[in-house]
């Protein structure tokens, strides 16, 4: 028998059979082994649920030791959904998402200080916060299971396609979260805590007074101009309301200018405590207190200059890194070169830290 | 070809300056902690230590 011949029909088959193979079941084929990699990740979710799920009851059990078991009721918790408003008409839609979004809170808020009537308010939002990531992870699991199913139990190759694309960012932020318990249940400041900690250095030493909902301000001066500082009350884990204490600090005092100071998602490739300035109302979340912001300075006509600390989403949720804590000098003196530069002395600047100010005073 | 990432291992460390001499010293972040809180009396001048930092280190 002679191999080297094309013609032989032995030689012919070992070569067609796997071509025929793959052009009839090359795709159940690729399902198959994509499956075996979603699969994979999907089992790392569901480690990443139970083991902050257990972290989060662990930690409520040695912290507020209740008298009964509470772990059902925080199964119901990690269920809870949000239904957003209808947007067929956007019109008014951002009060009603506003309204929403703050029920949801408020009720979070009231159901962790039920648990025990002597429990700190820094205890509690630690509870609410580690809820919150608990719930995020329930979440996720949840999505990508479902498409995983749908996909399999259609057999459906193109439906699994953007999940395997998707799966690297969801398991990144999974690992965030998780990773997030820890600093919250030890009250450490996180990433996202970096503008906070700019305004609450230059809080220090000044009267500090309540301006909406766990938010604060204070006066202080600076080369013949009036500044109004600004922050979420911390060392509690909790973004306060800027948008609503803007509101009183601007009716009150007018201030000739807006310098707002935030963490900012990086793109691939920047450094981590990167420093980048701009223009706008530098803040994150669904967008209500941005829009109420925006709009009331545009009523205004006060120009509003923003200052973001640039980090990665994993940064932003846990300890906050060196190098972003070493940024806050060199964002600090930028601030008040825009309020010389921007202000005559006799005008008056409002700076407002935006961010969660977890183990960050003032 | 996979990319594997290494293990990171974070140590929490508090920075803390005293408010008259400006000595800063840093140690290992305890429970407790949080930045701007006082933590007592400079071992040189007798001033007011105040936590200014709290980080987490990468050690690989």
């Amino acid at each position: 028998m002679n191999f080297n011949d094309n013609s032989n029909p032995v030689v012919l088959l070992v070569w067609t059979i796997p071509i025929l193979i793959f052009v009839v079941y090359g795709q159940i084929i690729q399902l198959k082994i994509t499956s075996i990699e979603i699969n994979k990740s999907l089992e790392k979710l569901k480690t990443f649920k139970d083991d902050t799920r257990k972290e989060l009851i662990d930690y409520i059990k040695t912290t507020i030791k209740p008298n009964t078991d509470l772990t059902s009721k925080f199964d119901r918790f990690f269920e809870y959904f949000t239904i957003m408003p209808v947007d067929m008409d956007p019109a008014g839609i951002v009060s009603k998402v506003r309204h929403i979004m703050r029920s949801r809170e408020d009720f979070t808020r009231e159901q962790v200080r039920s648990l025990s009537s002597e429990m700190s308010r820094l205890e509690a939002s630690k509870i609410e916060s580690i809820l919150e990531a608990v719930t995020s992870i329930y979440m996720l699991y949840k999505v990508v299971r479902h498409m995983f199913f749908t996909a399999k139990k259609q057999n459906n190759y193109p439906l699994i396609l953007p999940l395997q694309m998707m799966m690297p960012f969801i398991m990144e932020e999974a690992e965030a979260l998780k990773t997030a318990v820890s600093a919250f249940k030890q009250g450490q400041p996180i990433g996202d805590g970096i503008g906070p900690m700019i305004v609450g250095k230059m809080m220090l030493g000044t009267e500090k007074k309540t301006a909406a909902f766990e938010t604060i301000w204070s006066q202080s001066e600076f080369e013949g101009r009036k500044l109004y500082l600004m922050k979420a009350e911390g060392p509690v884990a909790s973004v306060g309301r800027p948008a609503d204490a803007l509101e009183r600090v601007v009716s009150e005092n007018k201030p000739d200018i807006i310098i707002m100071v935030d963490a900012a998602l990086k793109m691939e490739g920047e450094d981590s405590g990167a420093v980048a300035q701009g223009f706008g109302a530098a803040i994150g979340g669904i967008g209500t207190e941005r829009f109420q912001i925006e709009e009331f300075a545009t009523r205004h006509m006060i120009p509003i200059y923003a200052f973001v600390i640039k980090q990665s989403i994993k940064e932003a949720i846990t300890l906050m890194k060196k190098e972003i804590a070493d940024s806050a000098e060199k964002v600090t003196s930028q601030v008040y070169d825009i309020i010389k530069e921007n202000t005559k002395p006799g005008q008056s600047a409002l700076i407002i830290g935006v961010g969660n100010t977890l183990g960050v005073s003032q | 070809m996979k990319f594997r990432k290494k293990k990171e291992i974070i140590t929490p460390y508090s920075t803390e300056q005293c408010s008259s001499c400006k000595k800063i010293s840093k140690r290992q972040f305890k429970e407790g902690d949080f930045v701007f809180k006082s933590t007592g009396a400079c071992s040189s001048c007798n001033g007011q230590m105040l936590i200014t930092k709290i980080f987490g280190e990468t050690m690989t």
